[in-house]
């Protein structure tokens, strides 16, 4: 057979449909020479993938970093000193880390990990660039305020009553069905929902409890590259991640480092989004 | 642009840096040209960051502005660079890679043999396959039609293809080789 070579590279790129794909497939599985090729490229796609990984782990040199920040601080309206302004006001710092829910800290917590995944950490063992703790709640603050404040038909939080509501939002906003997964047979339960800002998209939180009083929390984003398995991205601070994609999602657990049942959740996790994603 | 979001655009162009770097030594090899190229690129993106549209791929625009900046003014760099990965990958084609695992061994032939590609074909992989850049995406930073992005990412595969075969023929005489000498 000779394999039509738009559709081969669109099948390496994960740009068919679910139907596309599976036709694709089984014109593979009727034709051996071709499968064995169409899964060397793909191979060879994921090795690319790993090309220059070692210059995203380089620190990044001062003179690059200095560029921007120069530039933000000329451009911002920031005192003699280059001090960051006063736009952000400290109301919205002081809501979110005094006075707030368990709820609303644990997800600033969980923001500020997420800001590190858009910096490219995943699968790397520290973060490239190194914004101070000023800096990255300063920022995890303000997309908050954009979220909630400016996208005011959003709730701040979905407790575990009005979990069918978060749902039924989450299936407007991103025109699919995401759910919490049912952790309930390992002693935890669901406690709530949120979205949560991030600069460059949001993404959704769900928060679990045990008799303990230990939680760990689901975090799912919307994604374009292919479903992976699972691995450990991150043990930081104390937090240890779990992550893995699905088709058009990204997902991670987070747990206490010394909770010794991060791993067997985030595989009933895993198993729970890919059935309700991947159709297995 | 309103202020707060030049502040957000400057913060996801500064994320953007370290990818910035890969696609610039992809471009130039030599580390420090790369991070002058880099840096000549912030500069110009700072400038004009007005122009980004909020909600669209800052790595995509990063890219074009960094190419354009490549084309213009490091373009000479290239055939000495040329030179010297394939001296490099001259040595290490005498080096058997028989104990490694399968894994690590696709990865070490994909990495040589990406050295050996042409510009193009180096580029266009770098912008898909390594940088996740969609097809219309790549399109714009490369100023070219997306048909044109499909053909000559087709290309650059086959040619990938042929260099992997090419090295793992070579790897298998010259085992051939070794074992008749060590007979001998």
């Amino acid at each position: 057979m000779k394999l039509d070579e738009e559709r081969l590279q669109d099948y390496i790129d994960d740009r068919l449909d679910e139907r596309e794909r599976a036709e694709f497939a089984a014109e593979l599985l009727a034709d051996p020479e071709a499968a064995e090729y169409a899964d060397e490229l793909r191979l060879q796609n994921e090795a690319l993938k790993l090309v220059g990984v070692d210059v995203l782990d380089e620190k990044v040199p001062q003179r690059l970093t200095e560029t921007v920040r120069r530039a933000g601080r000329r451009g911002g309206g920031g005192d003699e000193d280059g001090r960051m302004p006063k736009r952000v006001p400290a109301g919205i710092l002081g809501g979110a880390f005094a006075g707030a829910s368990a709820l609303v800290n644990a997800a600033i917590i969980v923001a500020v990990f997420a800001a590190g995944g858009a910096l490219g950490w995943w699968g790397h063992s520290q973060l490239n660039v190194q914004p101070s703790p000023d800096d990255i709640a300063l920022r995890s603050g303000r997309d908050a305020y954009l979220l909630y404040a400016i996208e005011n038909s959003f709730p701040v939080e979905f407790t575990q009553d009005r979990a069918s509501e978060l749902d039924d939002w989450v299936q407007r906003v991103f025109s699919v069905k995401v759910s919490p997964p049912d952790l309930g047979d390992y002693g935890y339960k669901y406690v709530g929902g949120r979205l949560l800002p991030r600069s460059d998209g949001n993404f959704g939180f769900y928060l679990f409890e045990n008799t303990d009083r230990s939680r760990v929390a689901m975090v799912w984003w919307p994604r374009k590259s292919p479903p992976s398995a699972i691995s450990s991205a991150l043990k930081y601070q104390g937090v240890h991640a779990r992550y893995w994609g699905s088709k058009g999602f990204g997902f991670a657990l987070y747990g206490d480092e010394k909770n010794s049942e991060v791993e067997k959740l985030s595989e009933r996790a895993y198993e729970f989004y890919k059935n309700l994603f991947d159709g297995d | 642009m309103a202020q707060d979001s030049e502040d957000r655009a400057r913060e996801l162009l500064e994320r953007e840096i370290p990818h910035l770097r890969r696609y610039a030594r992809s471009l130039v090899r030599n580390g420090v040209d790369a991070d002058d190229l880099v840096q000549e690129s912030l500069v110009s993106a700072l400038e004009n960051i007005g122009s980004w549209r909020a909600g669209s791929n800052m790595r995509a625009w990063l890219f074009v502005i960094l190419r354009n900046k490549f084309l213009n003014t490091v373009r000479k760099t290239r055939n000495e660079s040329n030179a010297n990965a394939r001296l490099e990958i001259a040595v290490n084609a005498s080096t058997s890679n028989s104990d490694r695992h399968r894994i690590q061994t696709a990865v070490l032939e994909v990495k040589q043999a990406f050295a050996l590609l042409t510009d193009e074909h180096r580029e266009i992989l770098t912008l898909v396959a390594v940088e996740g850049l969609t097809y219309e995406e790549t399109a714009e930073v490369l100023n070219v039609a997306v048909g044109t992005v499909r053909s000559r990412l087709a290309r650059a595969r086959r040619r990938l293809k042929e260099l992997i075969d090419e090295g793992r023929e070579a790897d298998a005489g010259a085992e051939v080789a070794t074992a008749s000498g060590v007979q001998a």
